[in-house]
């Protein structure tokens, strides 16, 4: 008995999946194009292979994929299928029978017409089938289809080997890309970017170069051990004794406890505890002390400042100031302390501008007690030793700064102090 | 629902109606089919080709072989609508007098209009109603028709002296056209020899009943039509539009107006008669195509370029035929 409503649904099955198989090309069209963008950017950007993300995997994915999804839902869709029945009706030469048929069952007619019509289709439609296998192009193009899913799977899962080549250097880049010569700014910007854009592994490893060489350069030696509160107390306590008992040189102990400190001090600090302990003036003595102890209570109090802040508000830890050296110009041969007492490292991320409590002093043995390396150099304004005058060699301070890789605004400062110094001792 | 022997009865008939057709008429077995077709659909034929062709003779032999009431009106010049559809007359009955109807030649099954475009577009249009509504109104009253009800009617060429072209309403109401052209020297022939010797031209006894040209009726309106050919019909009839996009060049440059809906109806229904004729139980595209001209043929018309330039409305439904495929 042939049953004409389950023939025509086998036959609108048929066409829903040669309808999912010609979507098929426009599938491997847009897998095709995506797969083509994928492998330029892997071939001719200078970018390792897993610069390119899965995100942007994920992308490109996205418009084979949608294709696919909508050729699914589309095929999923009821078909019309007067139309398809008509398409059978043509293929296989029966002159709109089977089409006409279904007019028929679809009104539930009866009668001649619907019988003689069975009759006819269930003869004329043996083999119908063959009416909807897929031909040889099809197959091909839906292979195609499968070996282009597969290799960009593939191509987008690949590792990176660790000896591959290494990465193409500046120049490359500009040669490729068919830029001029960079000038020095841009090429900083180009390599800021490429650490941008590298890996975790490659970023790691530039920030461990750069780490290196800031270390090696000096520009984060800190004293160990150096507790600004200790020297206050001690050089407090011996200058009230020596107020005391009135002055006089001091004793192998105190001396001994001085180096000690001395050792522990920051540079500055230490080349002024040195200098006490080689002076033999008691006067000289006491009023340096004097000096070293004021300089070490605001050197506490900044850090005990620095602390409470810190426990406050640490986000704000990284903003730190100049510290107030001990006065300076008091004496011929007084020391002047500067900046960089407390931790560099803190220190250095944000230094805030602030008024240098140094003033400029008088001539004498400056550079002795000036920051070892900082060219300044007496010259002869007059007649007679008096009228020797020092005198700050700038270029020379930026080269010395250059090397010791001081922040911008450190380096400002350090500048301006000098040209204060430069500036009151030429008058 | 018919039955197989309904259908088969009806299958014999018209073979029959075409064979005694055609001892009287000589060739045109082309016409004898378009006739046959409006007969099975309730439609109504014009007939067109210069005087002496056998156009009346056909109409004549049809109405002979189907042994209906056949009459047959001449259109002239001076004919009056009345003369057409009939009048109230007063009559003495019984002795007291009152209008009474009296019908016109319009009342019968197969009509012939002969010459139909010599009388004047008032008396042409007096047929409207009977063509279309299968009624006749006079005055406030309204008389039906007898089934089976046919208007076979014949116009010479309208470039001859003496015609009133038909006005496109009362074109439109015919559901065929079909054109008579010379016959071939055969034919002629034969012609000459069926008249001349003999008892000369009988017109055929009848062999056919109202009943079973109703029946008839019927069954082709059962006859089923895939949607695909339906709309390939109404695609078809469609670009006949000058102003469709789907219509060939040629149909937008010489057409001024295209086919109305109801070349579409006539499409399928002459379809399914012509499926039925040929003994095909389901209309096909080629019965569409075989139809195409005769329904649609009359209801173009061209503008005045395509006129000047001598275009043919067959030769623009050719271009369609290609134009628009199933």
């Amino acid at each position: 008995m042939f049953e004409f409503e389950a023939f025509v649904a086998s036959i609108l099955r048929r066409a829903r999946a040669e309808r999912f198989v010609r979507s098929l090309g426009l599938f491997g069209l847009c897998l095709g194009g995506s797969g083509l963008i994928l492998a330029l950017i892997a071939q001719f950007l200078p970018l390792p292979p897993r610069v390119i993300t899965y995100v942007q995997i994920g992308i490109l994915a996205a418009v084979p994929l949608t294709t696919a999804l909508v050729a699914w839902i589309g095929s999923r869709r009821l078909p019309d299928a007067s139309k398809i029945l008509f398409e059978l009706d043509r293929r296989l030469h029966t002159e709109a029978r089977i089409s006409s048929l279904h007019v028929l069952t679809r009104s539930g007619a009866t009668g001649f017409f619907t019988d003689r019509l069975t009759e006819t289709v269930t003869r004329e439609s043996e083999g119908w089938e063959g009416v909807y296998r897929p031909t040889w192009r099809t197959l091909a193009s839906l292979a195609g289809v499968i070996v282009l899913l597969v290799g960009i799977v593939a191509l987008a899962l690949v590792e990176r080997e660790p000896d591959e080549e290494p990465l193409p250097s500046t120049e490359i880049v500009t040669e490729i890309e068919g830029l001029e010569e960079p000038l020095p700014e841009e090429l900083d910007t180009i390599e800021t970017e490429r650490i941008e854009d590298s890996s975790t592994d490659w970023i790691a490893q530039a920030l461990a170069d750069l780490e290196q060489a800031r270390s090696d350069s000096g520009a984060d030696e800190v004293p160990s051990g150096f507790d600004p509160e200790e020297v206050e107390l001690y050089t407090t306590a011996l200058l009230e004794e020596l107020r005391e008992r009135g002055a006089r040189p001091l004793s192998a102990e105190e001396l001994e406890r001085l180096s000690e400190l001395a050792t522990t001090a920051p540079l500055e600090l230490g080349d002024a505890l040195d200098a006490v302990l080689a002076e033999d003036d008691p006067k000289e003595i006491e009023d340096q002390l004097e000096l070293i102890a004021d300089y070490a209570r605001q050197q506490a109090d900044l850090d005990r400042l620095l602390e409470a802040d810190d426990r406050e508000n640490p986000e704000s830890s990284a903003e730190r100031f100049v510290p107030e050296s001990p006065a300076a110009g008091e004496g011929e041969d007084e020391v002047y302390p500067m900046s960089g007492y407390g931790d560099e490292r803190e220190t250095e991320p944000s230094l805030r501008e602030a008024p240098l409590p140094g003033e400029p002093g008088v001539t004498g043995d400056v550079h002795e007690y000036i920051t070892g390396g900082v060219p300044i150099d007496l010259y002869s304004s007059g007649g007679g030793p008096q009228e020797i005058q020092p005198q700050v060699d700038y270029e020379r301070v930026e080269t010395i700064l250059d090397t010791r890789a001081l922040p911008q605004d450190a380096f400002e400062t350090v500048r301006r102090y000098f040209e204060l110094v430069g500036s009151e001792g030429e008058t | 629902m018919s039955t197989q022997q309904d259908v088969q009865a009806t299958m014999d008939l018209f073979g029959r109606l075409k064979e005694a057709i055609g001892s009287v008429i000589v060739g045109h077995k082309q016409i004898v089919q378009t006739a046959l077709i409006a007969l099975l659909c309730e439609g109504n034929v014009l007939i067109e080709g210069v005087p002496g062709l056998g156009k009346t003779l056909l109409v004549r032999a049809l109405a002979g072989a189907l042994g209906l009431k056949f009459s047959r009106i001449q259109f002239t010049p001076d004919l009056m609508p009345a003369d057409i559809i009939g009048t109230d007359i007063l009559t003495e009955v019984d002795g007291h007098r009152e209008f009474r109807f009296s019908e016109g030649p319009v009342f019968a099954n197969v009509v012939l209009a002969d010459e139909i475009n010599r009388a004047t577009p008032k008396t042409q249009s007096a047929l409207l109603e009977a063509m279309q509504e299968r009624t006749v109104s006079v005055r406030a009253t309204t008389y039906p028709l007898e089934e089976p009800y046919i208007v076979l009617a014949t116009q010479n060429p309208i470039e001859m002296e003496g015609t009133y072209p038909l006005p496109e309403a009362q074109v439109d109401r015919f559901m065929l056209k079909a054109v008579i052209e010379y016959p071939t020297l055969e034919e002629l022939t034969e012609i000459t020899t069926r008249n001349t010797e003999g008892a000369g031209i009988t017109i055929p006894t009848p062999i056919a009943t109202a009943d079973d040209i109703l029946r008839a009726r019927q069954i082709v309106r059962e006859i089923p039509v895939a949607d695909a050919l339906r709309t390939y019909a109404s695609r078809l009839v469609h670009a006949t539009r000058p102003a469709d996009p789907t219509a060939p060049p040629r149909v937008r440059d010489f057409v001024e107006y295209g086919a109305s809906p109801r070349a579409a109806i006539a499409l399928i229904m002459a379809a399914k008669a012509h499926a039925l004729i040929e003994g095909s139980p389901n209309v096909r595209p080629a019965d569409i195509e075989a139809v195409l001209e005769p329904a649609v043929v009359h209801r173009l018309l061209l503008n005045f370029r395509g006129e000047a330039e001598g275009v043919t409305i067959p030769e623009l439904l050719s271009d369609i035929r290609q134009e628009v495929t199933v």
